[in-house]
């Protein structure tokens, strides 16, 4: 691993330790904020970089997905930080967001930024109509974006293999690159991934993979043997969704975590203030863990989520065919929402009897989260018996 | 006594009509149609899981305290036509503004449906209390838009007849607002860590833009401790006191920034803008103490 910062050299570049210290000429300019930080020293980070497959696109290995963000300073913070790519969608914030970044990439040169958008289909992905439907997105969100050209773009939210290799859309991602109106095709996937992942190379179409990838997906090992696969194959490999999805997490150690993976070209945290992007930047100047994170990371996977993912791979285990999600979520409702009113609603609505577990001396039930399932349904049964005038 | 008892009532008919829905009960909100049936399966997803459903779009969603969603959809009979409703619950009815202004575009056609709602092509999407209903459909026929409203006009009914938009807003002045732009940030609002809750609203004057912002701090205390970090960060030594200063935010600019109780008002005017910023501030404030 290389690392081009050390720690006391990496303070001074942070977005809120050394902001405006780093704004190359051609960002200068831009408004008001921009010109109100002190300019004395234009040196940038120089992050790790790694090149994105056969895109032969060479990217910081700290990128920004700004689905989460609103704010266009906090997008020209990240880029006077070293930041080049940018990821969003046609659909985050029903299209606000690309028209957030257009507005960022109007007064910004064109070759100092990579983006990348995403068209969702959905259901229709295999339909008639999906050809239409794409180009009418993709048209959109170039307007939005205020751009001749994105990137990559990317077929969103893929979790088959054949809407991967479905030909008509594969068909649109090739004519739109001969037209010049994208550079690279990609998929992204938050679900099925490795099977995605396959089949993004075997389409010979696909140059990127985005896909989710974090150190508490239940299939991480399958993860790292597809994603080795995708880098054999040439295809660049982004990663997202790598704080899991969760709170409590110890975001710089999260990150590190995905972005140790040689296989991952570039990582889109989605940040939304200035003090997180100095985490993330602080992460991406170097790699290697910490005491602290070394601490989390062999916790992590003993941390148990507290909301029940409705999988239903409980069904059938109970011998008192319990309705045990809907416990689950009830649990939910009381300890993560503080709602016991609600919690109360949803057991009234089972009908449950008195005491659900009286005839069993344990619970046989399987968890795939790990939940104490006889553990919660003892808990959040006791709600049935408060007054109502206490749980408003 | 009496006016004990009036009370109670009151605080009771405020507990009851801000009281979340359940999925089942939503399921029995929905009215029933000629010519479609609703799907057997109403599926319910969590912070946890709303991934799963609704891929990177879940981010923003978690950041305005999403709790529930439930969907599922009324599928035509004798066709493959179908309308999703995906039915968001929040954890406050501000919070559920924030995700509905959030995904607001002013060119949409708006209609009176709960406290807001509007129309696009396959979709009719409106705001409730805490809760943000979604109608979807791939069909874009009328009828099927027909439809549409009138499930989304029988549930706004059921979910609370008298649906209003948060009262804050009635804190911007209307000379020079753009329509609808109106926004509810629940955290790191100017992509400050420490400033939340806020409230903002496009203006334009001469052709220049410019956004006017509340944040509400709760209380007297958490508005002063908002603006001590403010300063902190951006290393001014003035002491907070209530009245008007600048923050010379080296992220967003020269922020006017009036401190009246709770509240903290103030214009970020990126574009120059001649904007008489002492006037307007106070004019909010007085607008909010109202």
């Amino acid at each position: 691993m290389r690392n081009n910062i050390n720690r006391r050299r990496f303070l001074r570049y942070t977005a809120t330790g050394g902001a405006g210290l780093l704004v190359p000429a051609s960002l200068l300019g831009q408004s008001r904020a921009d010109t109100a930080a002190p300019s004395k020293n234009n040196t940038a980070p120089k992050f790790e970089q790694r090149v994105l497959g056969r895109t032969g696109m060479k990217l910081p290995i700290l990128s920004m997905g700004v689905m989460r963000a609103d704010n266009p300073n906090l997008v020209k913070a990240a880029m006077r930080s070293g930041i080049v790519h940018f990821d969003t969608a046609h659909g985050y914030q029903r299209g606000n967001n690309e028209t957030m970044l257009g507005k960022v990439f109007k007064d910004t040169p064109r070759d100092s930024f990579t983006v990348a958008t995403k068209i969702n289909l959905g259901r229709d992905v295999m339909t008639e109509k999906a050809p239409a439907l794409f180009m009418e997105r993709f048209n959109t969100s170039m307007e939005r974006l205020g751009l001749d050209y994105v990137d990559i773009l990317f077929l969103h939210a893929i979790d088959n293999a054949a809407a991967v290799l479905h030909g008509p859309i594969l068909e649109i991602m090739e004519k739109l690159k001969k037209e010049g109106r994208i550079r690279h095709t990609g998929v992204s996937t938050h679900k099925n991934e490795p099977a995605v992942i396959d089949a993004v190379v075997k389409s010979k179409v696909y140059d990127v993979a985005l896909t989710a990838y974090n150190f508490r997906q239940e299939h991480v090992a399958e993860m790292k043997t597809a994603l080795a696969r995708a880098t054999e194959a040439g295809i660049g490999v982004i990663a997202m969704k790598t704080m899991a999805g969760a709170k409590n997490v110890n975001v710089s150690a999260a990150l590190k975590w995905a972005l140790q993976d040689k296989n991952v070209c570039t990582a889109i945290p989605g940040f939304t203030n200035f003090e997180e992007l100095d985490v993330c930047l602080g992460a991406a100047a170097n790699l290697r863990y910490t005491s602290d994170e070394k601490t989390f990371m062999a916790q992590a996977g003993t941390v148990p989520t507290l909301y029940c993912q409705q999988c239903d791979a409980c069904a059938g285990q109970c011998p008192q065919n319990l309705p045990i999600p809907d416990l689950m979520r009830a649990y939910m409702y009381a300890h993560g929402y503080r709602n016991p009113g609600l919690a109360k609603e949803t057991i009234a609505a089972l009908d449950l009897p008195a005491n659900p577990c009286a005839d069993c001396a344990a619970c046989t039930v399987h968890c795939r989260s790990g939940f104490n399932v006889g553990a919660k349904i003892a808990d959040i049964a006791r709600v049935r018996s408060v007054p109502d005038e206490f749980l408003v | 006594m009496i006016k004990k008892y009036t009370i109670l009532l009151l605080l009771a008919g405020c507990a009851c009509a801000a009281r979340a829905q359940t999925p089942a009960e939503l399921r029995a909100m929905l009215p029933a149609v000629d010519g479609w049936t609703l799907s057997d399966k109403t599926e319910v997803f969590n912070r946890d899981n709303l991934f799963d459903r609704i891929n990177g779009a879940a981010d923003v969603f978690l950041i305005c305290n999403f709790e529930e969603m439930t969907t599922l959809d009324y599928l035509k009979d004798g066709s493959k036509t179908y309308v999703t409703l995906q039915m968001y619950r929040h954890a406050t009815p501000a919070d559920t503004f924030a995700i509905y202004s959030a995904e607001r575009t002013p060119d949409m056609t708006f209609l009176d449906i709960g406290a807001e709602g509007y129309r696009a092509a396959g979709m009719v999407y409106f705001l409730s209390g805490s809760m943000y209903i979604k109608l979807m459909t791939a069909d874009e026929s009328a009828e099927t838009a027909a439809m549409m409203e009138n499930v989304a006009r029988a549930l706004a009914r059921k979910i609370d007849p008298r649906a209003a938009l948060p009262a804050m807003l009635k804190t911007f002045p209307a000379e020079g607002k753009q329509p609808r732009s109106e926004m509810y940030i629940v955290e790191s609002f100017l992509g400050h860590k420490f400033l939340n809750s806020a409230w903002r609203a496009a203006y334009t004057k001469d052709g220049k833009e410019y956004q006017v912002f509340v944040i509400d701090g709760k209380t007297k205390a958490g508005a002063e401790n908002m603006l001590a970090d403010y300063l902190k960060f951006v290393k001014q030594t003035e002491r907070p006191e209530e009245g008007l200063f600048t923050v010379r935010d080296r992220f967003n600019g020269d922020i006017p920034l009036l401190w009246r109780g709770r509240y903290l008002f103030g214009i970020i005017n990126d574009s120059g803008a001649q904007v008489d910023a002492g006037a307007l501030l106070a004019q909010m404030a007085l607008t909010a103490q109202d």
